[in-house]
């Protein structure tokens, strides 16, 4: 179970790892234990202002760490997101869902009612949602982090969209 | 209204916010450290946290000086209240009893 303490940002487990470990040691394992750790790890990178892990004497790697953090904590509501990142990521949600829903609607009207051509038009709107957070809550990330945080939950949505339709189908 | 500014730290909190309050009840009656504060809540409001939750409370109230850390013992970090938090604590059991009050009043006529 302290393996779960891996998960959680490496400024905020030299801080608080130690204790944490120390206090898991003492409750048996169990899968809502592990839940709530997933849950603290998740919050812990969510939040890292919400900690003091981020000043925690780490001679070697703090400062990059700090940086980090607040680029990360930034990179939400912070106060460098401007009128122009949020008129950018409306266009990239209503201008996408535009451009994949009208040639889906097409294609239904044109090749008749698809399942998946029903399907993805359903969930359309998701997929540019998640390509606006390049402006907003993952602005200033690297491209890779970007890739990997955008690409991966809507490579998600694609899968249970094709696995739920088969799945209909058969 | 002054009491609803310096109850404010508490509200931030989201879901971190029923822990907080009760690590602060806890810490009341002096340092503990994680696993003392666990049992000790356990004992008075008969809820266990689990220690993501916990050390996600603890972490946020560091941050804000309500509590600080002591010098460790072992392996443990006992924690105590500030000024600061003994303030909030202060407020919010005074908010909550206020509530009560008026709840109880309002059974009591129904």
């Amino acid at each position: 179970m302290t393996r779960l303490i891996k998960l959680y940002p490496p400024a905020w487990r030299r801080r608080y790892g130690r204790e944490l470990a120390e206090l898991i040691s003492t409750q048996p394992a169990s899968f809502g234990t592990a839940i709530d750790l997933i849950a603290g790890a998740v919050d812990a990178w969510l939040n890292p202002q919400s900690s003091t892990a981020s000043t925690a004497a780490d001679p070697k790697g703090a400062k990059p760490m700090v940086s980090k953090m607040v680029q990360l904590r930034y990179a939400g509501d912070g106060p460098n997101l401007t009128a122009a990142d949020h008129l950018k990521a409306a266009a990239v949600t209503i201008g996408g869902t535009l451009a994949l829903v009208l040639p889906l609607m097409w294609a239904i009207v044109r090749y008749g009612k698809d399942p998946y051509l029903i399907s993805f038009t359903t969930v359309s709107w998701l997929v540019p949602y998640l390509f606006n957070q390049r402006y907003t809550t993952l602005k200033g990330r690297s491209g890779r982090v970007q890739a990997v945080l955008i690409g991966g939950p809507a490579a998600i949505v694609i899968a249970i969209v094709l696995a739920a339709v088969w799945l209909s189908n058969n | 209204m002054a009491r609803r500014d310096d109850v404010a730290d508490l509200d931030e909190f989201g879901r971190f916010g029923e822990p907080a309050l009760l690590i602060l009840v806890s810490l009341a009656d002096g340092p503990k450290h994680g696993y003392a504060v666990t049992e000790d809540i356990a004992d008075f409001a008969g809820v266990r946290f689990g220690p993501g939750s916990l050390y996600g409370a603890i972490a946020r109230l560091e941050s804000r000086g309500l509590i600080e850390a002591l010098e460790a013992e072992d392996r443990r970090n006992p924690y105590q209240l500030t000024a600061i938090g003994e303030k909030a604590l202060r407020a919010r059991l005074t908010s909550m009893q206020a509530v009560a009050r008026v709840g109880q009043r309002r059974l009591a006529n129904a």
